[in-house]
């Protein structure tokens, strides 16, 4: 799966000069720190018998403690694994188009269209930037521009035609900004001829199989394309994947070159490489300058020529017509953050743990020291035995990696596949965990242990008096606050995802069916009135309405409307909800002016509206009751009178204000039927509204779905982010139980004496288990206090990305304190109990 | 009686043939297949801007693209109104071509 073994020298070559020097640096200090890792731990090569010695005492120590041994690795190799997946993922994220050597001086022009307020950004720009800019502007090397195939249909050998998607017209030029290799091939002539191409190996191979590819003709739109060169395969992190490369004279020979190639754009990426120390806001104004002189000056202010970094491609999620995966920041701040986070846990974690279980060995090192080693023999001891867990947990770990990362991506939904040509990241990553992790974990206890006087061991069980708020309470304290704040931040916002779904919408959504009809069937049309006249039959059935579109269907019919004698510059756009007399009771909206539409006034038919409240707001309407309005229907402007006036409801999610809306008959519009029932025994309802409708109309599917379900679908993101901080908080809190779970049995182990004391003394065991328990419950409130702001933060700032928004109430907060105080006492409990019920004898026995 | 330029009838045109998957994309690609004359984004813009004040075309919001990092695309497609003014223009057409000959094939009459 991975081609770890290559030669040392090319492999350091070929990851420079193909990816960035970083990342070759990047591997030649893992490799070397891996090499003198392991001279160091194996230097002890001439004492072979000690070395095989400490081998199997290290082994031993592993199966002596198997329960504990199995809660340490698990712990550390969870937090490898998640290290690495988002790792790997940041890594491969942060590293697109790097290997571009020229690339920070590559430019993409793209551009930003303004209009009335609505600017357009678009990835394409006029086809005759890139050969003017090489003409006329030396500041710039050289320019080339890149077009998609749109429809590239190839008939290959067997005559049966395959869709590509990877194929672009392009300058010659192209090769002098990208770094495109050529196999085959000479870059000044290669796509210097109309309909000449050059393939990629992977395309070529699949094409010619064992042929030689050059000099063939391959039929792309039933044209023959002849092939006059072979490139390298382009590694997965590019934004611009291209596996075909046409001529872009090609273009013109085809015709669709455009006349006018200054007053064109969005078809063609031009790609510019500026000149050593050239400023880019200088050819910024140099291109929109060119820009106006060649196609007028009607451009001026209204469009704007941007030279965009090759490095912030890959983030633009903005511009329209652009190629290739896009990133985002916020999963990449949040990925890294996350992995070093875990990761260090997961290490002091393990540290902890370990160095609980070496106080036991105190006296083993006491003994050892007597007998004649030496502080570096321990050292190297100590050191095996943490990389032979080291090991194991990294080989446990890229196991679980290999495993899950499939699943875990797709459960975060994250577009990205492990490749061979992330081999190199991988093996990176892996080779600087195992030397963090095992020189850091394994290593403090090692260099601590190895510290003490044997006759001071030996007689005292004790380490001397250690300072009240020491880096490991820092430690647990830290994890606690990480842990609760990711408590808060999972209640937050289930709780908005709540208040959502159940905050005052201004309608009501429960008990309401939506019926889709088939759209524009006339039949259909013609027989709403029969169906809705028999379903109302139904005593379950509260009312019925055609309906064009309802809260929870993501439709938007807009329409230009003004008040009847205003000039048309007034016009107003409005959301219009066409529908049938029932739509404020199907909906449950409320009136709060005027009348509703009613069939007892003929003229409610065609000429009467209602509008909500921002609608009489927008339009100016002080007396909404009676005024006339013009708005477009049946291709003319007509004139509707206001007839009653709603309350503001949210039609579409609460992220979004409410629009000014309009409500009118028109039942030609109608695309579903809304249908209130009564909610007792819904079923039955649901079941005699099937049979109406089937005899009603018999040709059409009856298609129903609840409206709260709906409008549920709205918050989908809200739910995948639910879901996600969930996992994230279990992830944290297993982890920080189990620093705490190692540092009490610490603390534990290092007071038994004290304990043995105070149970002689008289103490009962409760007494002693509430003793130990305090120490826990202050650092626990510690937590909270260092959670609590940082949470309240953090989480306004979220939900101001919502229009609605609830009250950050203290209510999360103190849930989640409370939750992480009672797991801390849970955890530190079962040590602490443990240790009142020791029997004194036991552990005054030492003496 | 809605009168449409040249550009707002095809663009329609696109729309009603695109079915589900009409946005700015495809949108201009069918009309560059029909016309062979390359839109202009800013014209697409301006004219679909202008369908939908007309009340012809309405546009919705599509799930957000995991691909494009959470962006959602525009999807348009033709209201009753829109689908109507495309028939008359239809009926209008047949009137004027239908019994006309294939003027591309052979000579005039």
């Amino acid at each position: 799966m991975f081609a770890i073994s290559r030669d040392f020298e090319i492999e350091y070559k070929d990851i420079s000069e193909n990816h960035s020097r970083v990342e070759g640096f990047f591997w030649l200090l893992g490799s070397t720190l891996l090499v003198s890792y392991y001279y160091l731990v194996l230097t002890t090569k001439w004492r072979t018998a000690m070395f095989r010695n400490y081998l199997k005492i290290a082994f031993r120590q592993l199966v002596k403690h198997k329960g504990f041994s199995i809660i340490n690795i698990s712990g550390l190799a969870l937090g490898m694994t998640a290290c690495l997946l988002m790792l790997m993922f940041v890594v491969n994220e942060t590293s697109y188009d790097n290997f571009h050597p020229k690339k920070d001086r590559i430019f993409r022009v793209i551009t930003d269209w303004g209009k009335e307020g609505s600017r357009m950004k678009f990835a394409g720009a006029m086809p005759a930037i890139a050969p003017t800019l090489n003409e006329e502007v030396p500041d710039v090397e050289v320019a080339a521009r890149v077009r998609h195939m749109t429809k590239t249909v190839i008939t290959d050998a067997e005559n049966q035609t395959v869709n590509e998607d990877n194929a672009f017209y392009g300058d010659p030029e192209i090769f002098d900004i990208l770094n495109w290799r050529l196999l085959k091939g000479d870059k000044s002539s290669v796509v210097d001829e109309p309909f000449s191409i050059v393939l990629s190996y992977k395309i070529a191979r699949k094409y010619f199989a064992s042929d030689e590819a050059v000099g063939q003709t391959l039929a792309i739109n039933d044209k023959p394309y002849k092939i006059t060169g072979v490139m390298k395969d382009l590694p997965a992190n590019t934004h611009l994947n291209c596996e075909i490369l046409v001529s872009y004279k090609t273009v013109e020979a085809l015709g669709e070159y455009p006349d006018k190639p200054w007053n064109v754009w969005g078809d063609d990426y031009n790609y510019i490489l500026l000149k050593e120390n050239v400023s880019v806001d200088n050819i910024h104004e140099k291109l929109n300058n060119l820009l106006i002189k060649n196609a007028g000056d009607w451009y001026r202010g209204r469009m704007d020529l941007i030279p965009q970094p090759l490095s912030a491609i890959h983030w633009d999620n903005e511009s329209r017509g652009d190629i290739g995966p896009k990133g985002n920041n916020l999963y990449i701040y949040l990925f890294l953050s996350a992995s070093i986070l875990v990761l260090l846990i997961a290490c002091f974690n393990f540290m902890n743990l370990s160095t609980s279980k070496y106080l036991d060995r105190m006296k083993e090192v006491g003994i050892r020291k007597v007998v004649g080693a030496n502080r570096q023999q321990l050292i190297y001891q100590f050191l095996i035995e943490s990389t032979l867990v080291t090991l194991i947990t990294a080989a446990i770990g890229i196991y679980l990696f290999i495993l899950l990362n499939k699943s875990l991506y797709a459960l975060l939904n994250i577009e990205f596949v492990v490749s061979s040509s992330h081999s190199i990241h991988l093996y990176g990553i892996i080779v600087l965990l195992v030397c963090v992790v095992g020189l850091f974990a394994g290593g403090y206890p090692a260099f601590f242990l190895s510290k003490f006087r044997p006759v001071e061991i030996i007689k005292s069980g004790f380490w001397g008096v250690r300072n009240k708020l020491s880096f490991r309470h820092v430690l647990v304290i830290l994890q606690f606050s990480i842990s609760i704040l990711l408590i808060v931040g999972t209640l937050v916002v289930y709780q908005q995802l709540n208040f959502m779904k159940n905050s005052d919408l201004g309608f009501e959504k429960k008990d309401v069916l939506l019926v889709q009809f088939p759209w524009g069937n006339e039949e259909v049309k013609q027989k709403y009135p029969v169906l809705r006249d028999e379903l109302l039959n139904n005593p379950n059935v509260l009312s019925v309405s055609g309906v064009y579109t309802v809260p929870g269907v993501n439709s938007q019919f807009q329409m230009g409307a003004r008040k009847a004698g205003d000039d048309p510059e007034k016009t107003v756009t409005l959301q219009a909800l066409p529908g049938d007399y029932g739509y404020i009771k199907s909906m449950g909206l409320e009136l709060i002016g005027g009348r509703d539409l009613s069939k007892e006034y003929a003229l409610d038919e065609r000429e009467s509206a209602l509008l909500n409240e921002t609608a009489v707001k927008i339009l100016g309407l002080e007396n909404p009751i009676g005024a006339k309005l013009l708005i477009p229907r049946d291709q003319e402007m007509s004139e509707m009178t206001v007839v009653g006036v709603v309350r503001d409801f949210h039609v579409q999610s609460l992220h979004n204000t409410i629009n000014p809306m309009i409500i009118f008959i028109e039942p030609k519009m109608y695309a579903m039927m809304a249908v209130k029932i009564n909610p007792v025994n819904p079923e039955e309802t649901v079941q005699s509204l099937k049979e109406i409708w089937n005899s009603v109309l018999p040709f059409a599917a009856f298609n129903y779905r609840y409206m709260e379900d709906a409008y549920y679908s709205f918050y989908k993101t809200e739910e995948k982010t639910g879901k996600l901080i969930t996992i994230f908080t279990c992830l944290a809190l297993f982890v920080s139980c189990l620093g705490l779970f190692g540092l009490a049995s610490f603390i534990t182990s290092k007071r038994i004496k004290e304990i043995g004391v105070r149970k002689v003394l008289g103490a009962t065991a409760g007494g002693i288990a509430v003793l130990l328990s305090k120490q826990f419950t202050k650092w626990v409130i510690f937590s909270n206090i260092i959670a609590w702001p940082v949470a309240y933060y953090l989480l306004s700032r979220w939900l101001d990305n919502f229009a609605y928004r609830m009250n950050l109430g203290p209510l999360p907060f103190l849930v989640s304190g409370a939750a992480a105080l009672s797991i801390a006492v849970l955890t530190v409990g079962f040590q602490a109990i443990k240790a009142a019920l020791a029997n004194p004898v036991e552990s005054l026995r030492y003496e | 009686m809605v009168e449409l330029t040249r550009n707002e009838e095809l663009i329609l045109l696109s729309i009603w043939k695109l079915r589900d998957d009409a946005y700015g994309v495809t949108i201009r690609e069918n009309f560059r297949e029909i016309t062979g004359k390359t839109l202009n984004y800013g014209s697409l813009y301006n004219t679909l801007y202008l369908l939908l004040r007309k009340g012809l075309v309405i546009s919705q919001e599509s799930d957000p693209l995991s691909k494009k990092g959470g962006r959602r695309k525009i999807l348009y497609s033709l209201t009753h109104e829109g689908d109507k003014v495309l028939g008359t223009v239809q009926k209008m057409h047949k009137l004027a071509w239908g019994d006309v000959p294939d003027l591309a094939m052979g000579k005039k009459k």
